[in-house]
Parts: structure tokens; C-alpha cells; sequence
């Protein structure tokens, strides 16, 4: 497939790097407002293409010709953006990044581009929403990377309080809700092979992880403490389920159809050539309850910025 | 108590061929009379944590009344140790017992605070310390 980023922070440009190296792109496009940044970066990923699998073309594009870069990927990764200032808040966040998106990224969505949007811009549910609303593009292609980054980290953690110790892959637990210090961790006795952790131990060692997880979060707001590698790895997991059309149960944030201010939040879905192929929202009562807060979050974080 | 644990790994000259011994992660010294387990760690404790090991650990726990996980020696250590230790301290909170670290370096403690452990873990800087509180 065509994967466009728009964007050349360490997020962009670890996102470039990797997906030359994938199996599932063809042509890499790229886009940034200082095309400067991306100029040379793109002659060196080209110098590199003799060994990628299947990308046989990069390129980069100045920002007034996005248009015709949209025109040709399949997949849009939306990185640009403002960090999360240490001591702003995520409604000062919210508010500066919606006037970069409403004066750049909606305006050029709504031309000739048919493909489906990743918003990894933070804060990723409020961005995404922003996107599916403002540039009236169908649901079902506007995703945000949501809690796969949690979801990732928390279940890297929680298997290393496992006995034995558990790879993240071999643990059944995931994130949910909003990408803040709120995601709700989902974990139940029995969540790797043989794992004969009880229930009240278990709810212990999620409020352990959950917390290293938080935590992790937060270094992502300063330049030198900042861990992109499992966003980087978890975009790419969500990029190659679209690419192979793999239907494959990702967390990312998506559309809530029944909720009156039309929130983007991460819940299960199935993930595949179309977009968001499936959302699941049957839940138990407890995490209903504790998405409904994840819910009143993102309002007071609209409410804060002032938007609606 | 024997001499403390060594680096992870040391390479041993025998019979003509060269073979890499791999030392403990810790070792553990018992005073019964005090009721008291001390895990001297390794000064870089990078070893893979395995099941053995885990169940010397929960097998403290479950005797002793006090755990001590002396780090004093210990520079660098491999995040699943410390994760087991906050595991190890909650089986210990809940049975009316404790567990705490006894020296904890920079290092570790950068290390700790990474894992969002440095206000769970007791850390005291000595035995004493951790005897008397």
C-alpha cells in the first residue's frame, strides 16, 4: 500500500525509517511544514531501498502540494503537531493543535483523498474526532492510535510480574478508553497459559502496571526522555492490518455511534482494508461505568479548550 | 555469609577450554533468630529472572517475618527483578510482613522511578533502618 505521513517529529521520522523496512508498502510520501527537515532524510531512506522488501519508492512533498500527495496513499499517518507541554494541560494541547489541523490537514482531506486517516497528533481521540467531524470523512476511515501504545505497554509489564515471566504477547489484557493517565486496564485470572494468579493479587499487579504505563506516558512529554518506539511499533501493527486486510482486534479510537457529542475513544475493533471494519462495545458493567468517566474526561477537555 | 555475588558472568580457564560460569543473581543469607531473610544482590544484576529464582523469593516471604533485598552492591539491575520485589512486597503486606530495600543506588533508583516502583517499594538506606522502622 501508499502510506502518507504528514509530519517529521521523532515520531514521523521513526515512522519513516520503519515502514521502509515492512513488507506491506509500496511508496512511502511524505510530507512536512519545513520541507527542509525531510529533504535529505528522504534521499537517505532511498539510498536504503536496495534492501527494503517491497517499498520501491519515497518522496517527499512541500507542504502547498499535500493535495497531490493525498491523492496517491491509501493510508494517511498524521503526526504533526505540538508536544504535550510539561505543565500544560491537555485542553491547551487540544486547542493549539485544532488550529494547526483546521488550518492545514481539513481543508486539504476534503479534496481528492479517498484513503483512510491514523491520527497519532495528541490528543489523539479529540483530533481524530476532529478529523471525522470536520472533514465529513465516513467513520469507519478515521481512526486514532488510542490505547495500542497502553495496551502494548501493559501488557509488556504485567507479564513481567507473571511467574514465570510472560513476553507481552502471551498475555491477554489490554487498554481501553481514552489515551491518558485514565485508559481503563482490562485483566482477568487465567490472562497467560497456565498463570494461576489469583483475583485480588491480580488486581494489585494491574494498579502496578497501570501506574508504569502512566508513567511511561509521561516521559513522552520531554525531549530526552521520550519513548516513541512502541507508538512507532504499535502504528505499524494498525498500518499492517489495513495493508493485509487482517481483521485484527486492535484498540484504537474510534467513533462512539451512540454518544450525542460523537467522543473518539479506544475500545476493540476489528481492524482491516476498509477502516474500522467492527468496533465492540458489549462490555462488562465495570468498564461501562468506568468508560463513562473516560467520557466526561474528554468533554471537560473540550469544555476546557473552549471547542465543542 | 559468603563473599558477595559477583559480576553476572566470569570467564574460567579449564581443561584447556574456555567456559563461561554464570553466578547467581543474589544470594541469600538467614537469621532465624531475627526472623529475618537477606537477599544480597549482584553488583550488575542482569540475569533472566526464572522460576527457581522467583519461588527462593516467595519461599522468604512465606518464612520470614522481615525480607531485606540488599542492593548495595548493585549498580545495574534488569527492571523484572525489581517488579518481582514490588510483587514480593505486596504477598509480604498482605501477610502481616515486610519486605523492603535496604542501600539502593542512583542507578536503581532511576530505574525504580521508570517503572513508577519508587514510592511502592520501602527503601531505607540501612539494614538498621529497615529493622527499626
Amino acid at each position: 500500500v501508499r502510506i502518507g505521513i504528514w509530519g517529521a517529529g521523532n515520531l514521523g521520522q521513526g515512522l519513516a525509517y520503519r515502514l521502509v523496512t515492512t513488507s506491506f508498502v509500496s511508496e512511502l510520501l511524505w510530507v512536512n511544514r519545513n520541507y527542509g527537515e525531510i529533504d535529505r532524510k528522504i534521499i537517505d531512506l532511498e539510498h536504503g531501498l536496495a534492501f527494503a522488501p517491497t517499498c520501491h519508492t519515497v518522496r517527499g512533498f512541500k507542504q502547498e502540494d499535500v493535495e497531490i500527495m493525498l491523492s496517491r496513499v491509501d493510508v494517511l499517518v498524521l503526526t504533526l503537531g505540538k508536544r504535550v507541554p510539561p505543565a500544560g494541560t491537555r485542553g491547551d494541547m487540544y486547542r493549539e493543535n485544532a488550529v494547526i489541523f483546521r488550518e492545514l490537514v481539513i481543508p486539504a482531506l476534503k479534496g481528492k483523498f479517498k484513503g483512510i486517516v491514523l491520527v497519532i497528533s495528541n490528543p489523539v481521540d479529540l483530533m481524530a474526532r476532529l478529523v471525522y467531524l470536520e472533514a465529513k470523512l465516513d467513520s469507519s476511515r478515521v481512526m486514532g492510535l488510542g490505547t495500542v501504545v497502553e495496551t502494548a505497554r501493559f501488557k509488556a509489564s504485567l507479564g513481567a510480574y507473571l511467574s514465570p515471566m510472560r513476553p507481552a504477547r502471551e498475555v491477554w489484557a489490554h487498554a481501553l478508553g481514552t489515551h491518558d493517565a485514565h485508559f481503563i486496564p482490562v485483566a482477568h485470572p487465567g490472562l497467560a497459559v497456565g498463570d494461576t494468579t489469583g483475583e485480588k493479587e491480580l488486581k494489585e499487579l494491574v494498579r502496578l502496571a497501570k501506574r508504569e504505563v502512566v508513567k511511561a506516558a509521561e516521559r513522552v512529554k520531554t525531549a530526552s526522555g521520550s519513548s516513541v518506539h512502541p507508538i512507532v511499533e504499535g502504528s505499524i501493527k494498525v498500518l499492517e492490518a489495513i495493508a493485509h486486510d487482517q481483521r485484527t482486534l486492535l484498540t484504537v479510537s474510534v467513533l462512539d455511534p451512540d454518544d450525542g457529542d460523537k467522543l473518539f475513544y479506544s475500545m476493540p475493533c476489528c481492524i482491516g482494508r476498509e477502516g474500522v471494519a467492527m468496533r465492540n462495545s458489549n462490555q462488562s458493567s465495570g468498564i461501562e461505568t468506568a468508560i463513562s468517566a473516560c467520557r466526561e474526561q474528554l468533554r471537560k477537555t473540550l469544555h476546557d479548550a473552549g471547542s465543542k | 555469609m559468603k563473599s558477595r555475588p559477583n559480576q553476572a558472568a566470569r570467564i574460567k580457564e579449564k581443561e584447556g577450554t574456555m567456559a563461561i560460569v554464570e553466578h547467581g543473581p543474589f544470594e541469600i543469607r538467614e537469621d532465624r533468630e531475627r526472623k529475618l531473610a537477606i537477599v544480597t544482590f549482584a553488583e550488575r544484576c542482569y540475569q533472566y529472572r526464572s522460576k527457581a529464582d522467583e519461588d527462593t523469593l516467595a519461599g522468604l516471604v512465606e518464612r520470614f517475618d522481615l525480607v531485606a533485598c540488599d542492593l548495595t552492591h548493585t549498580d545495574a539491575i534488569a527492571s523484572e527483578w525489581l517488579r518481582w520485589m514490588a510483587r514480593m512486597s505486596i504477598q509480604a503486606n498482605s501477610a502481616g510482613k515486610k519486605l523492603f530495600l535496604v542501600g539502593v543506588k542512583e542507578q536503581v533508583l532511576k530505574t525504580a522511578d521508570v517503572l513508577g516502583l519508587k514510592e511502592e517499594l520501602r527503601m531505607v538506606k540501612t539494614l538498621d533502618e529497615g529493622l527499626a522502622a
